[in-house]
């Protein structure tokens, strides 16, 4: 449980740390290569759903991804 | 890997759309094929976007999963079984300007598991939009049923319990330079209720009347408490001479059923021309076991949980996959529909677990359209 607290708090720690390090601005006129379809997701979101969806059911991790996968998998 | 919505974040910071953002709508058909050694499963799909309004947006989805298994997780006398999940999905996101918020569900049924969730999302702009902020919680609930075969070979469902999942993730992109955004995730899911897989049987040996051992078969059991923890993070680069996209990502896992875990992922995407992309993608996979779950079990005495699901035992995976993406008007396709995309993905994954390699294929097209 110790290990859960700690790792809770690093990782907390870890998204205020780069968000308030922050880095140099890039203005707007200079995202273009930032717009590009590889830069934005490269994999589409029937795509991701699978494979969330396949992993949960061949390995004991899950996560990351802001949202929990669906039905049992159970085989 | 990261959440599709802090991609949404990032296209919102960019300037200009990719071409199929044009339009007001799109349409996405996908079919999956994913074969091992006991298992086969065909997924068709189809996904939608729609403007809603100037500052709307509303996605969908509809997928039936049909499964042909002779796993013996199945527990069916006869070895193999069939079976279909369907899933729909609804999310809606507005944009306020500095802000976008939204929310969605999704429901998944199959003829022995029905599983809804609920999710609230928020994203939030600081820095000129170099920096975005999400957040987003969730509920899911679940209804865990078991099909029990009758002599007269027709087939009942009986109840086995429900799942209560919470789920909370922070979400971080950042501008780095013109040429790099980077993402990190950290989220938490508490699970509570029926765990185990209500098919899978452990086998032990309990002493006989006359002191011989004797096999018994005992369904297995998880705890009911499960509290699950990943940092997911993500660097994309822009190499602008070749017009190469390279993508390195991490994450690490843990919950308190003892189960940790890594998983490096990278990806190299080369432009090919103006609508030809080509990726190459490779995926480690480590996790160590569940603090109770072992091979074999001699004896269960003295033991309140007991499991040989292979997905809680410590494996590896490795996952390399290849991708060809095109516009349809590269092929000569004329009209609206030179726009759409169409993209073959085949990928191999060798799993140390003995549920064996497998191989997967998807056929996707994507069309964008006004309405």
């Amino acid at each position: 449980m110790r290990a859960v607290f700690r790792f809770r708090v690093v990782s907390m720690a870890l998204l205020l740390s780069t968000a308030l390090t922050g880095c140099a601005v890039v203005k707007p006129h200079e995202r273009e290569n930032l717009a590009r379809r590889a830069m934005i997701e490269d994999r589409e979101r029937g795509e991701i759903r699978f494979e969330q969806h396949q992993q949960g059911a061949r390995e004991g991790a899950e996560g990351g991804t802001r949202e929990p996968g669906g039905g049992c998998g159970c085989n | 890997m990261i959440a599709r919505k802090a991609c949404l974040v990032a296209a919102a910071i960019a300037l200009a759309a990719p071409a199929s953002a044009r339009a007001d709508g799109q349409l996405s058909m996908r079919g999956v094929y994913y074969k091992e050694k006991a298992t086969r499963i065909v997924q068709p799909m189809i996904d939608t976007r729609l403007d809603v309004g100037d500052n709307g947006i509303l996605e969908g989805h509809v997928l039936i999963d049909a499964i042909t298994s002779a796993s013996v997780a199945a527990g069916t006398a006869q070895g193999v079984f069939e079976e279909q999940r369907y899933e729909l999905g609804l999310v809606y996101t507005h944009d306020l300007g500095v802000a976008r918020v939204g929310g969605g569900g999704r429901v998944s049924y199959e003829p022995d598991y029905m599983s809804t969730f609920g999710k609230l999302h928020a994203d939030i702009d600081f820095a000129d939009k170099n920096t975005v902020l999400g957040f987003d919680a969730a509920f899911g609930h679940d209804d865990v049923g078991r099909i029990v075969m009758g002599l007269d070979r027709t087939s009942t469902r009986m109840d086995v319990g429900t799942l209560t999942t919470y789920l909370g993730a922070v979400t971080l992109t950042q501008i780095l330079s013109p040429n790099a955004i980077a993402h990190l995730t950290y989220d938490v899911t508490s699970l509570k209720g029926d765990q185990a897989n209500p098919y899978r049987l452990v086998d032990s040996l309990k002493p006989g009347p006359d002191g011989i051992p004797i096999q018994i078969t005992e369904p297995e059991t998880h705890p009911d408490e499960r509290l699950r923890q990943a940092i997911a993070g993500q660097l994309r680069y822009f190499i602008e001479p070749t017009e190469t996209t390279l993508v390195a990502g991490y994450r690490y896992y843990l919950d308190d059923w003892g189960l940790r875990a890594h998983t490096p992922d990278v990806r190299v995407i080369q432009q090919a021309g103006d609508s030809i992309d080509l990726t190459l993608r490779y995926r480690f996979h480590f996790q160590t076991a569940a603090d109770f779950y072992r091979p074999s079990y001699p004896s269960l005495d003295g033991l309140e949980y007991y499991t040989r699901d292979a997905k809680l035992s410590r494996l590896t995976t490795h996952t390399i996959e290849f991708r060809v993406g095109t516009l349809l008007g590269a092929l000569g396709v004329p009209g609206n529909l030179a726009d759409a995309r169409a993209e073959v993905i085949v990928e191999y994954i060798a799993q140390s677990s003995s549920f064996g390699n497998a191989g997967v294929a998807h056929v996707a097209l994507t069309v964008p359209f006004e309405y």
